[in-house]
């Protein structure tokens, strides 16, 4: 299969839920398959052009095997098996997990929230301290 | 194009490549001519499409693969697991029984 064939393949198997892992091994031993049918080709007579249009021909079209792959159910990801489920399960997860992601990241920078709240509790009490004088310089006036 | 298989061999890739595989170990290239051969070129499976069906057999717990060095080069190899023997089993014992009725159906009505 030539290189735009197994780009378009890789894309169109990705995007379909298949997981890239996956489609990188089935691209890999479909770039195997094809080099053995060359050398077989070629040892039976063929020169390169031949022996290539022929693994072309008896490998398949990249349309051909996106239609063998999407028939597996099973090579697809679950959301794409089940997308009823997915619809579902996704946003509640999300709705649980959302309010937990800042204190996650508390959690991890616990040492730089800590200052900061030092921090701006030493403001607060700078600011205070002003404020008092502030009064009292008003009333002894 | 590739060749295509007409609908009534749906279930039958299965069945040919479980079977050839419970003998030994093969890779996807062996596989195809592994049934050109053995079927005498009456089944000839289009070769890039073996490679979903082995997967999802692998996924399924049927198959195993690993990488094998041959050569200079790396292949994947596929076994049968025990998992596959059954399905093996399964598989054939259904093919012989669709076999049986089809055939009854074809002989010529008895005068």
């Amino acid at each position: 299969m030539h290189k735009q064939g197994a780009d378009r393949l890789r894309r169109r198997l990705v995007e379909r839920g298949v997981a890239p892992r996956r489609v990188e091994r089935l691209l890999v031993e479909l770039g195997d398959h094809f080099d053995d049918i060359v050398a077989a080709s070629q040892d039976a007579g063929m020169d390169r052009q031949q022996a290539e249009a022929r693994a072309e021909h008896e490998l398949g079209t990249a349309a051909d095997i996106e239609r063998a792959v999407l028939s597996q159910p099973t090579l697809r990801g679950w959301a794409w098996r089940w997308p009823m489920l997915a619809r579902v399960v996704y946003p509640a997860a999300w709705m649980v997990a959302l309010p937990l992601v800042p204190i996650v990241a508390g959690l991890r920078h616990a040492d730089s929230i800590v200052r900061w709240a030092i921090c701006l509790a030493a403001g607060a009490g700078v600011t205070a301290a002003i404020l008092l004088l502030l009064q009292l310089s008003i009333r002894l006036a | 194009m590739a060749k295509t298989n007409p609908p009534f061999m749906t279930g039958v890739p299965e069945l040919l490549l479980l079977k050839l595989l419970d003998q030994r170990e093969m890779y996807g290239y062996e596989l195809v001519r592994a049934i050109r051969d053995t079927t005498g070129n009456v089944i000839s499976l289009g070769e890039g499409v073996v490679y979903p069906v082995l997967h999802a057999l692998e996924k399924g717990g049927a198959l195993r693969a690993r990488r094998r060095q041959v050569g200079g080069r790396t292949r994947v190899y596929y076994s049968v697991t025990a998992t596959g023997r059954r399905r093996l089993a399964t598989l054939e014992h259904e093919w012989r029984r669709i076999i049986g009725g089809v055939e009854s159906a074809l002989e010529p009505a008895s005068a």
